[in-house]
């Protein structure tokens, strides 16, 4: 009888060569996320406004586009973005584009990530509009505001703050899914932990090591959002309490 | 309660400590060997056209388990396991399988967690590239995107070595894949210039091409992969028993038949026996 034991050896995680491909995964990880949330936003935004202008056209665009990037799994979107759509483009522009792009998985990864999170955060935007009392936008247009003026200057802006925690949210969701962009070959952190634990069996280490980084850049994004929330605030509006 | 979360987490870590029965005795008493076997692997492992699971390990396996019979003049029943390159070391070490039978190198960092047996097979890492491509050894890979799987570290190190002591100059950049078919599809895409692992899966994968003709392998062996039965660690008399079985196969001449079955110049993925391969399984033809 005997127990097989895990010898944990933490050094792994700051060893060489382990130690700079951690902080080259993390750095990975957190640019990755970075620019597709941006993306992210821009499209949200967007295609949320699209969804509810007066304009038919652009609604069904809106709504297509939701749910054919909602309704996906990400998974799929991913290898879509790395295997299938650059045979949309000629041979010859192909080519260009692996001998240009010096990574093009992490570029994937980022349109994948950006667009898929778009879908989601244009559902929250979309929710906010409606939760806007119609007498805003009367005002608005009363006051003789052009419908691009009423959503820049006071639908977007209202609409923010009510749907900033669930906008937090979908922030964190989009660092933690940066994770499966390792099923194409980025070698963000998550990735990274992995391949470590391939060389050096001590996996326990190294994802761990991962996870305390997804946690601490959860929780700069949370305070960070918290402080965005109270510098913004309006009077009369519904705030967090503290 | 601090004590008892702790305990608790203690425990789930260690799924690992099943308590370790002597695997012989244990199959004895069952009467069934667990055995984990690669699905997506041609022709070590995979899933034919009609829908079975075979391929060279699995007959190889089916051997092992003759053994047992004779040895226990009884039925033994064989559990076959999917395992891939993930899971082929952890399955092994939790005692999911009392064996994994795939298309595994033998490592000194591997050797540390698990057992190997004999090594009963010889390649080495070579590059496919598309038949027009100018790439005709490592040296021309100087500068070129070189795709390889993210689990076969053997290989990794290998191409590593290969850059750091300037057999590849400069530096070619290392595009990673889950598998090798995808690598195989990122290949055919042109994102990368050539695939790099062991000859014997190169091999497999050129005949899942539309046209076979279009491809080619290039290059002297860059390392040596010797292939062995993973096995977990401390079970000496199982590992001898194993490495007996195996033996007796090769020393029977049943080893060269199931290796011209899946390999041979009439198989689906031909790969004639290397010089050195001939030799080691001579060295394994250990007197009784």
């Amino acid at each position: 009888m005997e127990i097989i034991n895990y010898q944990f050896d933490w050094s792994v995680i700051w060893q060489q060569p382990y130690g700079s491909m951690m902080l080259k995964g993390m750095f990975t990880t957190v640019l990755l996320s970075f620019l597709a949330w941006c993306i992210a936003v821009v499209v949200g935004i967007t295609i949320g406004v699209f969804r509810v202008v007066p304009v038919r056209s652009l609604r069904i665009f809106g709504t297509c586009y939701v749910q054919v990037f909602r309704n996906i799994p990400f998974l799929v979107h991913l290898f879509f973005w790395y295997y299938a759509a650059p045979l949309l483009l000629p041979k010859s522009g192909q080519m260009w584009l692996y001998d240009t792009v010096p990574n093009y998985a992490f570029l994937a990864g980022v349109m994948g990530l950006g667009t898929y999170t778009a879908s989601r955060v244009a559902e929250q935007f979309r929710a906010g509009f409606l939760s806007i009392s119609p007498g805003q936008f009367r005002a608005a247009f009363a006051s003789g505001l052009t419908p691009f003026q009423t959503y820049r200057y006071v639908i977007i802006p209202l609409a923010f703050r009510i749907i900033l925690p669930s906008f937090t949210t979908e922030f964190l969701t989009c660092f933690k899914n940066s994770a499966l962009t390792m099923t194409i070959g980025v070698m963000e952190i998550t990735h990274t932990a992995y391949y470590i634990d391939s060389f050096t069996w001590h996996g326990l280490e190294t994802t761990t090591a991962a996870s305390l980084v997804y946690l601490t850049l959860g929780l700069f994004v949370v305070t960070l959002m918290g402080q965005v929330e109270k510098r913004i605030k309006i009077p009369g509006m519904i705030t967090r309490r503290s | 309660m601090r004590f008892f979360t702790v305990t608790a987490l203690a425990l789930m870590i260690f799924t690992t400590s099943a308590f370790a029965e002597d695997i012989l005795e244990k199959i004895e008493r069952t009467g069934t060997v667990n055995m984990g076997f690669r699905e997506g692997s041609r022709p070590f492992g995979y899933i034919n056209s009609a829908g079975e699971w075979v391929g060279f390990g699995i007959d190889l396996g089916q051997e092992i388990v003759n053994a047992l019979e004779t040895r226990f003049n009884k039925p033994i029943r064989l559990v076959k396991k999917p395992m891939n390159p993930k899971t082929r070391i952890p399955l092994v070490v939790n005692g999911t399988v009392d064996m994994g039978i795939g298309s595994t190198t033998i490592t000194l960092a591997r050797e540390e967690v698990v057992d190997f047996s004999l090594p009963y097979f010889l390649t080495g890492s070579r590059l496919l590239v598309p038949a027009d491509s100018s790439i005709k050894s490592f040296e021309d890979l100087a500068g070129k995107r070189v795709g390889m799987g993210s689990g076969s570290t053997a290989n990794i190190k290998g191409i590593d070595l290969a850059m750091e002591s300037g057999i590849i100059k400069p530096a070619c950049s290392k595009v990673l894949f889950e598998e090798h078919n995808k690598g195989f599809l990122g290949l055919q895409q042109g994102k990368i210039h050539a695939y790099f692992t062991d000859e014997s899966q190169l091999a497999g994968m050129v005949v899942t091409a539309k046209d076979p003709k279009a491809w080619k392998i290039v290059g002297n062996y860059l390392t040596y992969e010797p292939y062995g039965l993973i096995l977990p660690e401390n079970q000496g008399e199982w590992r001898d028993f194993v490495n007996q079985a195996l033996i007796h196969t090769i020393k029977s001449g049943r080893f060269e038949e199931i290796y011209t079955q899946w390999f041979g110049p009439s198989s689906d993925v031909p790969l004639p026996m290397s010089q050195e391969y001939k030799t080691l399984l001579k060295a394994l033809s250990y007197p009784e």
